[in-house]
């Protein structure tokens, strides 16, 4: 049996390159697996590739015309396969607008990067997956 | 004397009677004359009178016949003038009897909605042009504005709820409106609305918003950087860190915290500058939230060995406010009162029903370093900071108290204070309980004239 | 007559990522390829590559790996990732592998990265790579097409 196999497998979401890796490192020393994208198409590709995704952690400012809005709005048609993929938004933009909609389209958690510790955030994503019903 | 001389005799008596009686005649004739002549004077002179009349009277009728002339020539011109003035109103305007029936629409309207004047005159204008919100929920004849203006009701213009008319074609756009009833006697005989298409003030507000929201995170991106680096190597992800090392680290990650912060807060002032802050107000229990604030201040009033005493009512009616918002005035002047006191000073805190039993009232007290009389009328504004703080080992802003204030007086209360350097502060909130009723009715009288 | 080796072009596919790796491998196996795989420069000159049922080497050094692929298979392409795992970029790879001389010199490099900086960009078409492909402005199956195009393309030359 693969050890990989117990790994959950995270698709970070984030255009600026020292935070991603700093995110990855994070992750990856928290036993996740990590898969990195920095627009929404390239995130919509991945998912299309890669089989096991089980969450991802998103920014909302991205490169391209769309934003993590239109990413998570994506996620969440009925239809498609990814609409109870947990979704964490980890961003620095805390326009009041934004978050709602976000919160409306039913991500699992909203936070702001500069306000958060990196290890708080890592932490936060960790008890979600176990505990998804909290 | 013969029969002939008696004869000529009578003849002549008969003559002379004949002669008598013409003369009586002839001066009755003349006296008739002379009276005739009189009357014909008379008539004469009133002749002579009516064609006088009948001149003056001519000649009024042409001065009449001028001014009536005129005057419809300025009336058309007053009317072409205001006709002129409804049709160049940029706002679409709307005049209905007090059945609510069109009977006046200027061109305003006609281009906003699509619809021709003589196409909807007389109709109701309820139900020509349908009302509804931001989700397409259509607002019922009950609730529309000019049903309740024209039923006698004071109405209110909620300006923050944006809401759509429906053209002709079924499209739609967000307006501003204002209706005021038509007053004659006493009574109401119609009402005039007002609107306006606030697309463009929509656009320009979003953009605003969207501007904030974009330079906070391109402000954030490079302190989560800094914050997070920091984080990771004083964890030691990087690798084992000497005592030296961590210290220089803590300072590294201090002092952008310090940054976040105040980055936080002009995005803050930023918002509050452009209009673009929103307030989101509900019922807020002011005790919780006071409660609250406290017991986040208790970490720092205990390292300083302040003593602390609050006097908080047990309940209170809620608060119609933000709760955010009013959490960081609470806190701005709770934290001001632990910074600005040194060791072992004194803090109370006093929350209770204002006297004017409408309000709630809160007091912040310190003996701390005060502020300056010279300074007092700056405290207010942004940036900042009394001197006789800046020397001393605390950090601010010179922000907060630019927002406590602006957050309080949004919510239409009043925030205070009296000072003395060295002896201490005292800061005193009100706001406004939370009423569910309708206030500040609007209503304006119109000329008839038009 | 000339006898033609259909033999199966190899790929060396460095890519920290490993979901990403997976799919890589996946694919190019599809497209009829032979996939060689790594997550570090070191994993390919001094640790092992893994290797499985249809010819993914493992070996435990750069000697070792370059000496059995010498002899064994030959690396038709590598597939590069800027960011990998330890010290060393893929700019560190590719001065590592020009400095190896020989064959090595001459295998075509498509660098796949996230970077877009052009700094970068330039320093790799300065050590003398094939192309550089931009991850978020290519689906992957496009860069698959495209690698096996141009070496499709170097065969007939």
């Amino acid at each position: 049996m693969n050890p990989l196999e117990h790994k959950k497998t995270i698709l970070v979401v984030e255009d600026e390159r020292p935070l991603v890796q700093a995110i990855q490192t994070k992750l990856e020393k928290n036993n996740f697996i990590v898969v990195t994208a920095r627009t929404v198409d390239q995130a919509i590709d991945y998912l299309e590739n890669i089989k096991k995704i089980d969450a991802i952690w998103l920014d909302h400012y991205l490169p391209g015309e769309k934003t993590g809005l239109d990413f998570v709005a994506y996620l969440k048609n009925p239809k498609g396969a990814w609409s109870t993929i947990p979704i964490f938004i980890v961003s620095n933009t805390a326009s009041s607008t934004n978050v709602r909609s976000y919160l409306r389209l039913g991500v699992s958690k909203y936070c702001i990067k500069a306000d958060h510790r990196l290890d708080q955030i890592v932490e936060d994503v960790k008890t979600f997956l176990l505990h998804p019903e909290k | 004397m013969t029969s002939t001389a008696y004869k000529l005799k009578v003849l002549a008596k008969e003559k002379e009677n004949t002669r008598r009686k013409l003369v009586i005649t002839a001066r009755k004739l003349a006296a008739t004359a002379k009276k005739l002549a009189v009357i014909a004077r008379e008539k004469e002179s009133a002749r002579r009178k009516l064609v006088v009349t009948a001149k003056k009277l001519k000649s009024l009728y042409e001065t009449l016949e001028k001014k009536v002339f005129d005057r419809t020539k300025d009336l058309e011109q007053i009317r072409a003038k205001s006709d002129a003035i409804l049709t160049s109103i940029g706002d679409g305007l709307v005049v209905v009897d007090k059945a609510g029936k069109i009977s006046y629409i200027n061109k305003s309207f006609e281009e906003m909605l699509g619809w021709k004047a003589k196409e909807i005159i007389g109709k109701s204008m309820v139900q020509i042009v349908p009302r509804e919100d931001l989700h397409g929920v259509k607002v019922s004849f009950k609730e529309r504005i000019l049903t309740q203006v024209l039923s006698g009701q004071k109405f209110v213009a909620d300006l923050t709820n944006p809401f759509y008319y429906i053209r002709k074609d079924k499209s739609r756009f967000p307006t501003s409106s204002i209706v005021a009833p038509v007053n004659l006697e006493g009574k109401i005989v119609g009402a005039v609305e007002v609107f306006r298409d606030i697309t463009k003030e929509k656009e320009i507000d979003k953009a605003k918003t969207e501007f904030v929201s974009l330079a906070s995170h391109q402000l954030r991106t490079p302190l989560s950087t800094v914050s997070w680096y920091s984080e990771m190597l004083l964890a030691g992800d990087a690798g084992r860190v000497t005592p030296s090392q961590k210290k220089y680290l803590e300072e590294i990650y201090t002092g952008n915290q310090r940054m976040v912060d105040l980055v936080n807060t002009l995005l803050d002032v930023s918002r509050i500058e452009l209009g673009t802050f929103i307030v989101e107000k509900k019922p807020t229990d002011i005790v919780k939230l006071v409660q609250s604030v406290i017991n986040e201040q208790k970490p720092q009033i205990n390292e300083k060995k302040i003593r602390f005493t609050s006097s908080c009512v047990n309940k209170l009616p809620l608060i119609k406010a933000d709760p955010k918002l009013l959490r960081m005035v609470i806190q701005n002047l709770l934290s001001n009162a632990v910074k600005y006191t040194p060791d072992c000073g004194k803090i109370g805190l006093q929350l209770s029903l204002h006297k004017d039993r409408k309000s709630v009232y809160i007091q912040i007290s310190d003996t701390g370093y005060g502020i300056p009389k010279n300074q007092q009328n700056k405290i207010f504004t942004k940036l900042f900071r009394a001197d006789n703080v800046i020397g001393k080992d605390t950090e601010g802003t010179g922000l907060g108290l630019y927002i406590a204030k602006s957050i309080v007086e949004q919510a239409g209360g009043e925030l205070w204070f009296e000072s003395n350097e060295n002896k201490g502060s005292t800061f005193h909130v009100r706001l406004p309980l939370y009423q569910s009723k309708k206030k500040n009715g609007y209503q304006r009288s119109f000329l008839t004239s038009l | 007559m000339k006898k033609q080796t259909q033999r199966k072009k190899t790929i060396l596919v460095i890519e920290d990522e490993r979901p990403l790796l997976e799919v890589v491998n996946t694919r190019l196996q599809k497209k009829g390829f032979g996939v060689i795989t790594a997550r570090s420069v070191d994993q390919v000159f001094n640790a092992g590559l893994e290797k499985n049922d249809l010819g993914i080497i493992a070996s435990k050094s750069i000697k070792e790996a370059l000496e059995y692929l010498e002899d064994l298979e030959k690396i038709d392409a590598i597939w590069l990732d800027h960011n990998l795992i330890g010290k060393e970029n893929g700019l560190d790879f590719v001065k590592k592998l020009k400095a190896n001389g020989g064959l090595w010199k001459k295998i075509p490099i498509f660098v796949v990265s996230n970077t877009e900086k052009s700094d970068t960009i330039r320093s790799y078409i300065k050590l003398g790579i094939s192309k550089y492909y931009v991850k978020s402005n290519n689906r992957l199956d496009e860069i698959i097409k495209d690698i096996h195009t141009s070496l499709d393309k170097k065969k007939r030359v």
